[in-house]
C-alpha cells in the first residue's frame, strides 16, 4: 500500500489531515497523520523512516507561513527526499503564488479536490494544466433526458389536445415577413453567403439580398445598402477580438459545480451586456464560479426591427445584437461543456434567430408565445405563426426549448401563466419538439396586491414546483431568474434572496434554475462581474447548507398547489371552449388588463396567406 | 557556460534587484544570458505585502526557463524551444528564446536536479551565463551553480547588528573548507573508523532524535572519517559531539554541502558549533560549495501598518548598512546597487575565469 504522511505545519489546525486521511484511507492508500505542531524536522525524520510517495502539508495560519514551509521544502531536498517524495501543500493560508515560490510540487487551494490530490498522487500533474484538462472532459448535460412527456393529468391532456390542434389549423398557409427571412437566411447559410459578403456578388447572393432587404425594416435596410449603423451601434475592432483570444488563451477556469450534491439542477446565468466582448468575460466569470450554462439576451429594439444584422457589432443598450458573428465569437469562447441557449421568443426576428443559433452552437432556445406576445411585445397573431415555425425548426434541430413564465411579473397568476406554458409544451411535442417549462418563484405583483406570500414565500413557491410534477413528466426548470422582484439594490440582501429561492428550487428537485446577478434588477447599465460572483457565491453556499435535505410542503403549500392546479384547468377550458388561441391572447383569457397584461402590438398586420 | 544563484537571507532583501544590475551588465558586456527561477516571480507586488517588487524585462536573444503558464501571462514574446519533463505547479518547465522584448513570469525547477537539467539545455544553446533568481531563504537548490550572489539586509531584520552578524555566519558556513574526498556513491550516512572498518547508514541525515539514537549506537569506536549527506540537525551535532566526543576526536566531518546545513539550522546556531568542533579537533568540511562572489545589502523593508493592515516601504539608514557590512564581511566583495561604489558585477563574478571542477562535480 503506498504511503503518504500528512503533516499540518501548524500549532492548532488539523482537520483537513484528518480529512484527508479518511478519504486516502478509503481510495487505498496508508495514510499517515501526524499531529498540530509538528515541526519540519519531525515531518523529515518520519519521511525518512516511512518513504512516503509523499508529503501532503496542511497550513491554516498566515503567520510565519513562507519561512516555515520554505524550510521543510529545503530540509526535504537537502535529506535526499525529493527524489522520490512529491511535496503537496493546501490550507487557508497557501495560494498558487505561494506553493510556486516555495518549491512544492503541488498546490491545493479552496475547498478539497480529492481528484486533483489523487492525480497528485498518482504522479500527474496538478494545477492549472490538470484543471483545464478536467475541463475538457466534462461532458454537457442533457436537461431533458430521462423525461417521457407523458401527462399525468389526462383532463388537461385533453384540453391541450384540442387547443394545439386549433393553434396547427390556424396557422396552416399563413406566413410573416419574419419566417421568410428564417427561410432565406437557412438558403445563405447553406450556400455560405453573407449579404455583406465583399467582391464579386454572386446571382444567387443578389437574389437572397435583395429578397431579404425587401422583408426589412428601413433602419436595416439601411445598413446593408449604405453602411449606415443603427443609433447607438459600433463595429468591434479586430484588436477587440484579437485581445480576447489572447486573453482566452492565457488561463483556464477551473470548473466546480455549484452543487454540493447530484448532478442536478443545472444552474444557468443570463447575460447580454450589448458588448460581445464583454459578454464573453462574464460568461467566462461565470464558468469559473460554477455555471451549467448561459442564456443569451437579445436587445429589446432588435426585437421589434424586422430584419437583422450581420459582424461584429457592439452597442450601448439592453441585450445583445443578434448576428451569426456576434454568437459565434460568444460560443467560441464557452468551455466545451457549458449548455448555451439563445433566446428568440418575442420579437419579429424569432425563426431567424432559431437559424443562426442552431449555425453558431445553440444547445437551447427559448420560445412562449403567450408571453411573447403581451406586455408590449409581438402582436399574438405575429408571433403565433412565427412561433410555430419556431418550434419546427427546433425539432428539426433536435434542440429543446424552455418556455418562461415571466407574465407573472407584469401581476398574472400564475395558474393563467402556467396554463400559457402548457399549451406551449404541448404544441411543442406535437411538432416533435422537447420542451421544458420554466415557472417563475419571485414575488410578483399578484402575490403582493392578493398577499399571497404574507406570510411566507416557501408555501407559494413550493406549491407552483408541485402542479409541474402533478400534471406532466417533464424536465422543469425555475427562472428567469428565481428570486425575480425580491431583490433590492443591496448586494448582499440580493445575494441571499437568490440563494434561498436556488435552494428551495433544489430542494424540490427541479432540473435546473437560473439565477441574476446581485445587482441584476438595479444596475442601471451593464451587470458587473463581482455582482454576479456574489449570487454564484450565495448559491454555492446555500446548497452546501442544504445538501440532500428536501422540504416537506405544509398543509398551506398543498392547498396552493390545488388551487394553481384547478385554476389552470379552469383557464385551459375557456381556452379550448373559445377554440381561437389568438383571440384568447387577445382577449385576456391567459391574462387581461386587470392582470398587468395587453396584447403586444408589434408587427401587426403582417401576418399574410391562409384563413385570417 | 557560467551559473550565478541568487539567494536572500529573507524575503524582500533585493534578490531580483541585483539580478536584474547582472543581467543588465551581462547584456552590455555582449554576453548570452539565460534565466531561471527556483521559485515564483515576476508579479508586480508582493503577494504578502502588496507592495511593489521589481519585474524581470527580458531582451530579444534571451533564453528563459519558466512553467508555461507563466509564458501566456508575460508580456515578452517567448519561442519556445525545448518542453523539459520537468512539472511544476505553473505547468511544465519550457526553455525559450525571448524574440520580442517585454515581462517574464518566472517559475522554473525547483529541485536541483532539474535545475541541473535546465542548465545543461542552455549550454546546449549556447548560453554564456544562467541566472537563477532564489525564492526566500531557500538555498538547497542552488547546490549546483557555480557560485552565489547573496541579499542581506533589513527585511531580514531592522538591527543592523544582527543583520551583518547573521551574514558573517552564513558566510563563514558557506566558505567550509572544500576537500576532494571518496566516499560511497548514493550512500546514506557513512562511518569510517580509524581501525579501517566502517558502516553506512540507512538513511543520510542527522535529523530527528531517533536517528540520532540509531547514530550514538553506531558509534563504538574511534572515528576516522563521518560523511552526512542530507540534512544535519545543529542540537543533534552538539549532542553528538558532547556523547561521543572521545570518539569523535580528530575525525574528519565531511558534508555534501553547506547549503544543507543552512537548511539545517540558523547559520547563528552553527556559530555556537565551531568553536565545539574545533575543541574536539574535529574538522568540518564540504565536499562541494558554490563560490560567494559577492554579498548585497538592502536597506529596504516593509513596515506593517496596525492602524490598517497594509505595509509601507520603509528603510534603516543605508549608509550604517552598508559600513556596517562591510567592516563585518572581509572575505567577499559587499554592495550596496543603489550606492556607490558600482563595481564591474561581471568581474565579481569571474565570469572569465576558470571554474575548479569540484563545483560541479556533484550536480
Amino acid at each position: 500500500m503506498k504511503k503518504v504522511l500528512l503533516a499540518p505545519l501548524d500549532p492548532v489546525h488539523d482537520n483537513a489531515v484528518k480529512l484527508l486521511k479518511r478519504k486516502l484511507s478509503e481510495a487505498g492508500y496508508d495514510a499517515i497523520a501526524m499531529r498540530p505542531g509538528t515541526t519540519s524536522e519531525e515531518v523529515i525524520e518520519k519521511a525518512l523512516e516511512e518513504r512516503p510517495i509523499a508529503i501532503l502539508v496542511s497550513r491554516t495560519l498566515g503567520y510565519k507561513v513562507a519561512e516555515t514551509l520554505g524550510r521543510l521544502v529545503d530540509l526535504a531536498e537537502a535529506s535526499g527526499l525529493r527524489e522520490m517524495t512529491r511535496l503537496g501543500v493546501g490550507g487557508m493560508a497557501i495560494t498558487k503564488e505561494t506553493g510556486g515560490e516555495l518549491g512544492f510540487d503541488a498546490c491545493f487551494t479552496g475547498e478539497l479536490n480529492m481528484t486533483e490530490v489523487l492525480a497528485f498522487l498518482e504522479g500527474k500533474p496538478v494545477g492549472l494544466q490538470t484543471a483545464g484538462n478536467a475541463v475538457a472532459e466534462r461532458q454537457k448535460p442533457n436537461i431533458v433526458q430521462g423525461f417521457t412527456y407523458a401527462f399525468k393529468d389526462k383532463e388537461i391532456e385533453t384540453l391541450l389536445d384540442g387547443i394545439v390542434d386549433q393553434i396547427l389549423e390556424w396557422v396552416k398557409g399563413k406566413t410573416s415577413p419574419g419566417i421568410e427571412r428564417a427561410k432565406l437566411r437557412a438558403e445563405m447559410l447553406a450556400e455560405g453567403i453573407s449579404l455583406r459578403s465583399p467582391a464579386k456578388v454572386s446571382l444567387t447572393q443578389q437574389r437572397l439580398r435583395e429578397q431579404y432587404l425587401a422583408l426589412c425594416d428601413d433602419t436595416i435596410r439601411a445598413f446593408y445598402l449604405t453602411d449606415k449603423l443603427p443609433a447607438g451601434v459600433r463595429w468591434l475592432a479586430a484588436a477587440e477580438i484579437e485581445a480576447m483570444e489572447n486573453l482566452l488563451g492565457s488561463a483556464k477556469a477551473r470548473y466546480s459545480p455549484l452543487r454540493h450534491v447530484g448532478e442536478k439542477p443545472l444552474f444557468f446565468s443570463q447575460y447580454g451586456t450589448g458588448c460581445p466582448v464583454m459578454d464573453v468575460m462574464h460568461i467566462k466569470v461565470a464558468e469559473a464560479w460554477g455555471v451549467d450554462g448561459v442564456l443569451h439576451f437579445d436587445p429589446s429594439w432588435g426585437a421589434q426591427c424586422e430584419g437583422l444584422l450581420e459582424g461584429y457589432l457592439s452597442h450601448e443598450h439592453d441585450g445583445t445584437i443578434l448576428t451569426l458573428e456576434n454568437l459565434k465569437f460568444i460560443r467560441h469562447a464557452q468551455e466545451p461543456a457549458t449548455l448555451w441557449n439563445v433566446r428568440g421568443h418575442r420579437g419579429l426576428n424569432t425563426p431567424e434567430t432559431q437559424v443562426l443559433g442552431h449555425a453558431a452552437g445553440a444547445d437551447l432556445f427559448k420560445i412562449n408565445i403567450p408571453y411573447g406576445s403581451t406586455a408590449g411585445g409581438t402582436d399574438p397573431q405575429r408571433l403565433t405563426v412565427d412561433g410555430v415555425y419556431s418550434l419546427r425548426l427546433a425539432a428539426e434541430y433536435g434542440i429543446p426549448f424552455d418556455i418562461p413564465g415571466n407574465d407573472e411579473l407584469s401581476g398574472v397568476p400564475p395558474f393563467k401563466t402556467f396554463a400559457g406554458i402548457l399549451i406551449m409544451v404541448a404544441l411543442g411535442l406535437k411538432l416533435g419538439a422537447k420542451p421544458i417549462p420554466k415557472p417563475l418563484l419571485c414575488y410578483s405583483p399578484y402575490m403582493t396586491i392578493y398577499g399571497r406570500m404574507d406570510d411566507n414565500m416557501i408555501d407559494m413557491n413550493i406549491a407552483k414546483l408541485m402542479v409541474w410534477r402533478e400534471i406532466v413528466d417533464a424536465p422543469v426548470w425555475p427562472g428567469e431568474p428565481v428570486g425575480f422582484m425580491t431583490h433590492s439594490p443591496e448586494r448582499v440582501q440580493s445575494s441571499m434572496m437568490t440563494a434561498v429561492h436556488a435552494a428551495l428550487a433544489s430542494s424540490m428537485g427541479v432540473d435546473a434554475v437560473t439565477i441574476a446577478s446581485s445587482d441584476e434588477a438595479y444596475s442601471k447599465g451593464p451587470i458587473s462581474a463581482a455582482a454576479r460572483v456574489d449570487t454564484l457565491r450565495a448559491v454555492r453556499d446555500a446548497l452546501r447548507f442544504q445538501g440532500s435535505v428536501q422540504l416537506t410542503p405544509t398543509p398551506r403549500a398543498l392547498t396552493l398547489a390545488d388551487e394553481i392546479h384547478d385554476g389552470i384547468c379552469e383557464v385551459l377550458k375557456t381556452v379550448a371552449e373559445r377554440g381561437d388561441f389568438v383571440a384568447s391572447i387577445c382577449e385576456g383569457l391567459l391574462g387581461n388588463e386587470e392582470d398587468g397584461l395587453y396584447p403586444g402590438r408589434i408587427g401587426a398586420g403582417t401576418v399574410s396567406g391562409g384563413r385570417l | 557556460m557560467k551559473t550565478v544563484g541568487f539567494a536572500g537571507t529573507a524575503k524582500n532583501t533585493g534578490k531580483t534587484t541585483t539580478a536584474l544590475h547582472v543581467l543588465q551588465a551581462g547584456k552590455e558586456a555582449g554576453l548570452r544570458l539565460a534565466l531561471t527561477s527556483i521559485g515564483y516571480d515576476g508579479e508586480n507586488r508582493d503577494n504578502v505585502t502588496g507592495l511593489p517588487k521589481p519585474r524581470y524585462t527580458l531582451q530579444p536573444g534571451m533564453l528563459v526557463a519558466t512553467g508555461s503558464t507563466c509564458l501566456r501571462s508575460s508580456t515578452a514574446i517567448v519561442r519556445a524551444i525545448e518542453e523539459t519533463p520537468i512539472h511544476t505547479i505553473f505547468g511544465q518547465v519550457v526553455v525559450g528564446e525571448v524574440t520580442y522584448p517585454g515581462t517574464v513570469l518566472l517559475a522554473g525547477p525547483n529541485r536541483s536536479s532539474d535545475l541541473q537539467h535546465v542548465f545543461d539545455i542552455f549550454t546546449s544553446l549556447g548560453c554564456n551565463l544562467a541566472l537563477v533568481d532564489g525564492a526566500l531563504n531557500r538555498l538547497v537548490p542552488m547546490t549546483c551553480v557555480d557560485g552565489l550572489v547573496l541579499s542581506t539586509g533589513a527585511a531580514f531584520d531592522q538591527r543592523i547588528s544582527h543583520v551583518v552578524e547573521h551574514a558573517g555566519a552564513l558566510l563563514r558556513l558557506l566558505r567550509m573548507p572544500v576537500i576532494r574526498d571518496e566516499v560511497p556513491v548514493n550512500s546514506g550516512l557513512w562511518v569510517e573508523f580509524k581501525d579501517q572498518t566502517s558502516c553506512v547508514l540507512g538513511y543520510g541525515s542527522l535529523i530527528g532524535k531517533n536517528l540520532l539514537d540509531t547514530l550514538l549506537r553506531t558509534l563504538i569506536a574511534p572515528v576516522k572519517k563521518i560523511y552526512i549527506p542530507g540534512a544535519c540537525d545543529p542540537h543533534l551535532l552538539k549532542l553528538l559531539i558532547d556523547q561521543k566526543a572521545d570518539l569523535l576526536r580528530g575525525a574528519l566531518m565531511l558534508f555534501r554541502s553547506p547549503l544543507h546545513l543552512v537548511a539545517s539550522g540558523d547559520p547563528l546556531l552553527w556559530k555556537e558549533i565551531f568553536p565545539l568542533l574545533e575543541a574536539t579537533d574535529i574538522q568540518p568540511s564540504s565536499l562541494q560549495t558554490p563560490q560567494v562572489f559577492f554579498m548585497t545589502v538592502n536597506p529596504f523593508y516593509p513596515r506593517y501598518l496596525d492602524r490598517n493592515g497594509m505595509y509601507e516601504a520603509a528603510y534603516v539608514d543605508k549608509r550604517e548598512l552598508l559600513a556596517a557590512a562591510c567592516n563585518r564581511i572581509s572575505e567577499i566583495p559587499v554592495l550596496d546597487i543603489f550606492q556607490p561604489p558600482f563595481p564591474d558585477v561581471i568581474s565579481l563574478i569571474n565570469y572569465f575565469a576558470e571554474l575548479p571542477d569540484v563545483t560541479r562535480s556533484l550536480c
